[in-house]
Parts: structure tokens; sequence; C-alpha cells
């Protein structure tokens, strides 16, 4: 198992308590239950591992981790304010550029251009950087999402199906990205259901079934 | 805040920019469409000169509302979640998405007075009244707009039930330019009448800005 | 439903009923109009119905201030709803009572004076908070939105209602909601008032009729709720595969 944890992460573990923290939480949406009852916590440096069948709520549980949905009942504390999630559908206009795109990103973050030419070399984009969106290819824009993490920095990371439509030399990303995240203090939640190499780095494990948490 | 808006004003003028959408095939649309009225009218000069303020303005409001149903940067549900994550509130969402759509209606209704002008034979009258009532109309059209996009949003038939719902409350904001012209025209004094549409455009912006974190919270 | 509020409902429906023909008793028995003669007599379907339109659109106001500050669905959705659906009903027939009384007096089936178009345009935006709570399956989706625009469409009553003052218009300018003394022979003041009592009767029976299809549908609705989305969807059925 990849060393995730260190003196820093430990001390900040037991210092900070839980990055995110689902309490009892539900969630209706359409006439359907597809969260019921979830409660889960996340401390610094853990990164869990969400595996489930489809429409057992994976998606749903990181959404509403992220503050992006008010759960129907039940509560989510979160003690960070830096949340990024890396979902399945690209956050990206398709009339502007990959650096474009990321320029949006960067003016609300308070980086630069510099910071947003170095993300996209990171991620092996560095020459892709004024191709409109449209004219990627799947893969390139997902490696884009992965270059605006190194601008967004999240405390907490929340990927979605991570390594789809990944080749081989970028399915590293994720590990980098999950990895830069631990080191910083930040924690991880991966929802997927084939880790492959990814559940080496897992200090946790959720199985999701039918709007359900077990941990 | 006020940071976090210009950079989404301006990626929005950007794409606007980009795609030329909105505006380069909206305006010609406008301009078809008065001179659509013109010809099944008859074309008849002394009678178009006679309606031209009340033709531009109900051409703005009907067109204009179309300007708000543009695929901006954060008018997709993925983008705007971002923005949610990078921190960005949702009222702050909001304003940008009014601004953008307001440059555009303001845009149109320019186009639209020059092609009244030399089509219909309009007369501006009192440029600083026109002046005037082109943010203002502008803006509050944007503002209806916009909200309106988000109560139809995802609804079925979610895009006629915007401009049935923008265009009946924007009624005063035709309105008020002609009858401030008109008013103008005959001695009185037409800022009432625009004072008016400022009113109907604040209201409606408030309502909005209320609106926009409260409807957040039931998105999916 | 306890058999005291259905007693109650029905002592609500049979008062409506009977106060509708003394209302109707009223109209016709009540002095001629001076200008219009009897032609007039449509004043007593025609404002009661404005009154009562103008009513259900307030209640319905009302009921989406109380969902937005995130009151039970069950009883305010339901009864922004009801009221919304009779308010259209009412205003469509003031539109329609007012057609049929302008065309011998004012010649025209339809003219363009402010009391009519600010109607007409409250009609629209009625009509669209009814298409989109139809365009909305979700419930919490469909209260909330709606609620908002029931909220902002409420404004353009007290638009209608002063639109004959603030504009010069064909149409009678107020006579009884209005400073001073009412400018209405007493006896047909009479008349009108029974006749705005039964139609608000009449309403409220429609209203609760409605509501009531409201809650059931809003039972049926949460009831629905208790199949986890995860239990649709399995693994499927290949059965075998020939090699």
């Amino acid at each position: 198992m990849a060393q995730l944890s260190s003196p820093t992460t430990d001390a900040m573990r037991r210092a900070v308590g839980p990055v995110v923290r689902a309490d009892d939480v539900s969630l209706v949406r359409g006439g359907v239950w597809v969260l019921d009852g979830v409660t889960v916590r996340l401390d610094a440096g853990q990164v869990a591992l969400c595996r489930g069948p489809n429409g057992a709520g994976k998606t749903s549980l990181l959404r509403v981790l992220a503050g992006l949905v008010r759960p129907t009942a039940g509560s989510v504390t979160l003690a960070v304010r830096q949340v990024d999630l890396v979902g399945h559908e690209p956050a990206l206009h398709p009339d502007l550029t990959l650096a474009e795109n990321l320029q949006v990103v960067a003016a609300l973050t308070g980086r630069d251009h510099r910071d947003v030419d170095a993300a996209l070399t990171h991620v092996g984009l560095g020459g892709a950087g004024g191709r409109r969106a449209a004219r990627c290819s799947t893969g390139m824009r997902r490696r884009a999402e992965f270059a605006r993490l190194r601008l967004t920095r999240p405390c907490l990371l929340l990927l979605d199906e991570p390594a789809v439509a990944l080749d081989g030399d970028a399915r590293v990303l994720v590990q980098d990205a999950i990895t830069a995240t631990v080191r910083r203090g930040g924690s991880v939640v991966v929802a997927t259901h084939a880790p492959g190499p990814l559940a080496d780095l897992a200090t946790a494990r959720w199985t999701v079934r039918d709007g359900s948490v077990t941990t | 805040m006020t940071a976090d808006v210009m950079a989404l004003l301006r990626t929005e003028l950007r794409v606007e920019r980009r795609t030329g959408g909105t505006l380069l095939v909206l305006a010609p649309y406008a301009v078809a469409a008065l001179a659509l009225v013109a010809i099944t009218t008859g074309a008849d000069l002394p009678l178009l000169r006679r309606l031209s303020p009340g033709l531009l303005w109900a051409v703005v409001v009907v067109l204009g509302v179309l300007t708000t149903m543009r695929q901006g940067y954060a008018e997709d549900p993925t983008r705007r979640d971002l923005l949610h994550l990078l921190g960005m509130r949702p009222e702050a969402v909001w304003i940008a998405r009014v601004l953008a759509a307001a440059t555009l209606v303001a845009a149109l209704e320019v186009v639209l007075t020059v092609a009244a002008v030399v089509l219909l034979d309009l007369a501006v009258g009192d440029p600083l009244l026109h002046a005037a009532a082109v943010p203002v109309t502008a803006l509050g059209l944007a503002a209806l707009g916009v909200l309106a996009r988000d109560l139809a949003d995802g609804a079925r038939s979610g895009v006629a039930l915007v401009p049935l719902v923008v265009v009946p409350l924007a009624v005063p904001l035709a309105l008020a330019p002609v009858q401030a012209r008109a008013v103008a025209e005959a001695g009185g004094s037409g800022w009432t009448w625009i004072a008016l549409a400022a009113l109907v455009t604040t209201v409606t912006v408030g309502v909005g800005i209320a609106a926009a974190a409260n409807l957040q919270e039931v998105a999916s | 439903m306890t058999p005291t509020a259905r007693r109650a409902r029905t002592g609500r429906d049979v008062a409506a009923v009977c106060v509708l023909a003394i209302g109707l008793v009223l109209a016709v028995t009540a002095p001629p109009d001076r200008l219009q003669g009897d032609l007039q007599r449509l004043m007593y379907v025609h404002v009661p119905a404005a009154w009562t339109g103008y009513l259900a659109f307030v209640v319905t106001a009302v009921a989406s201030v109380q969902i937005l500050r995130r009151r039970p669905l069950r009883q305010w959705d339901t009864l922004a709803e009801a009221s919304a659906t009779v308010g259209v009903l009412f205003t469509a027939l003031t539109l329609a009572t007012g057609s049929i009384w302008g065309r011998p007096v004012w010649g025209v089936w339809w003219t363009w004076d402010a009391r009519l178009v600010t109607t007409a345009l409250l009609l629209l935006v009625y009509l669209a908070y009814l298409a989109l709570r139809r365009g909305i399956d979700d419930p919490e989706v469909r209260a909330r939105r709606s609620a908002w625009l029931g909220v902002i469409a409420v404004v353009q009553l007290p638009i209608v209602h002063m639109s004959v003052v603030w504009w010069r218009t064909l149409h009678q300018p107020p006579t009884v909601l209005r400073p001073g003394d009412p400018s209405i022979d007493h006896a047909m003041l009479l008349a009108l008032l029974v006749n705005v009592l039964a139609f608000t009767l009449v309403a409220w029976s429609l209203l609760d009729r409605r509501r009531e299809l409201g809650v059931l549908r809003h039972d049926r609705e949460r009831d629905a709720v208790t199949i986890p989305a995860g239990l649709a969807v399995t693994a499927p059925d290949l059965g075998t595969i020939d090699v």
C-alpha cells in the first residue's frame, strides 16, 4: 500500500477533525429515494474508495458531500473551503479553448496565466491549450479536468469514475491528483466500480447499495 | 464578489464574441421582423412613422427575450456546479448572467433603432430619453428573461414557457419608452415613464437576486 | 374526510347555491341602468367573476410565500395550485362576459383598453404558472419554482385594478373600491355585493375540490417514494451465450 500517511497528516487528522461528515443524510429526487440514512465521515489524509453498482447513489453521494445538492434530510458538515469534483461531464465550454476555460478557474481562484500554462503542461496538454474544447478528444477534455485540480488545489477531492476515457499514460494523473491532495492534508473520495490500481491508495472503503452506505 | 462577477461577465462576453451566435443571428432576424410589419401593413410611410416607436420596442421585447435563452458559460449545469465549487455565490452568478444578457439586448436595441430610423423613418425624439431607455429596458428584460429561464429550466415545454412568462411582464418596459417619447413630444416630461421602467427593472433584479440562492437549493 | 368536515362542506355548498339563487333574483329585479338598460345586468356576473379571480390569485400568492418560507407543501402547494386554477377560470369568465357585454355597448368584441389588456396579460401569466407546474415532475422543484412565479405574478393585480384610473380608458372607472362614496345605486350595489358573495362561495367550493385532488396527488407521489433507485437496476440477464 502506498505510504500516504505521515506524521504531518496524522497530526492534522487528530487536530482538525473530519474534513467532511454526513449525518443521516437522505435524498429524494424526482420522486425517487436516492440516498437513505447515510452516515459517513472522512478525516484528513483519508482516501475513501466508494464502490457500488449503477444507480446505487454514488454520484449523488459525491454531490451531496460537495455541497452541490441539499439533502432532503440529515446534514452535511464541511470543514474545508476548497472542494472540487471531477464528474462524468467535463465542465468546459465547447467554444472556449482549454486555456481559456482554465483561465476562468484561475480568475476565481486567484491564480494567473502562468499557473494555467503550467497546469496544462503537467497533464500533457502543454501544446493544446489553444485548442477549442469542442475540437478536443474526450481524453483531452478529461485531462483538462485534472489540470484544473492543480489550480483549485482542493482540500476535499471527489472523483466520479475518474479513469474513464483516460489512456494508460493519463491514468497516472488520477493517482497523482489523489497523492497531491493527501500531501496537502486533504481527503479524497473516489467513486468507481472498477478501482484497479486505485485500490492500493484507499484507506477506507465505502460500499453504496440501494441508497445506503456501509463503511 | 464584484471581481467574480466581472470575471464571469468577461467570460460570457468572450463566449459571445467567439460564437457570435446570439447577436449575429438575432439582430438580422429582428430587422426582418420590422421589415415584415412594414410590408404587410402596406408600407405606408406616414403610418409607419407614427407606429415606429411602438413597433421598435415591441420587437425589442419579443426578440430580446431570445437573447436570454442563449448557451452561455454559466447556463450549463455542470459549469454552474464548478462556479459553485469555486466559491462563487449564486447571486453573483445570476448577476453576471443578467449583465451579459443585458449587454446583448442593449446591442440589439441599438441595431433596431438604426433599422427603425432607416426602414420606418423613426424620429428618435429626445436622444437623452432614448439613451436612458436603452440600458434600463435592457437590464429589465434581461433580468426577467434569466429569472424566467431559471423557473422553466428543465420543465417540459420550458423553451416556450420563457417567452410566455416574460412578454406579459415586460409590457411596462416596452410601453415606457414609447410613452416617454409621446409625452416629451407633447411638451411634458417623459422621465416619469423612464422612472417607471427603472422601477420595474429594480424590482425584477431584486426578486431575481433573492430567488437565485433559493432556487439553487432544489437543484439536483 | 370526517363526517363533521363532510357536513361542513355540504353546508357550504348548499349556502353557495342559495346565495347564488338570491343573487340571481336580485340581479334580475334590480333597476336597469339609465344608459345601458338591461344589458348592464351582465355586470352582476362580470364584476363578481373579476373580484373572485383577483382573490384567488391573492390566495395563490399568500400560499406561495408560505412555500418559500418552507411550510408543509401538502397544505400550501396544493392550495396555491387549486387557487390559481380557480383564478384562471374566473378571469377567463371575466374576459368572456366583458367581451359579450362590450360588443353591443362599444360595438366591438375587444378593444385595446388598459383594463382589458392588463387583465388579459394577467390571465396569460397565470396560464404560464399552470403550464410550468405541469412541466415539472419533482414535487419540491415544482412547488418552489411555481411559488416564485406566484409571488411575481400577483404584482400585476394592483396594476390591473388601477389601470382604469391611471390611463384614460373606455372601461368603467372603479365604482366601489374608490375614494369617496360608491357611485352606484344602492339596490344595484346590494345585488352586486350578494353576487360577489355568491361567486366567492362557489369559488371556495371549486377550490376545495380541486385542492382535494392535489392532496391525493401529493400523497400518491409521497407514497411512491419507497423504492430506492438502485433496486430498479439489476444485473443484465444474458441467458446462455453460445460460443
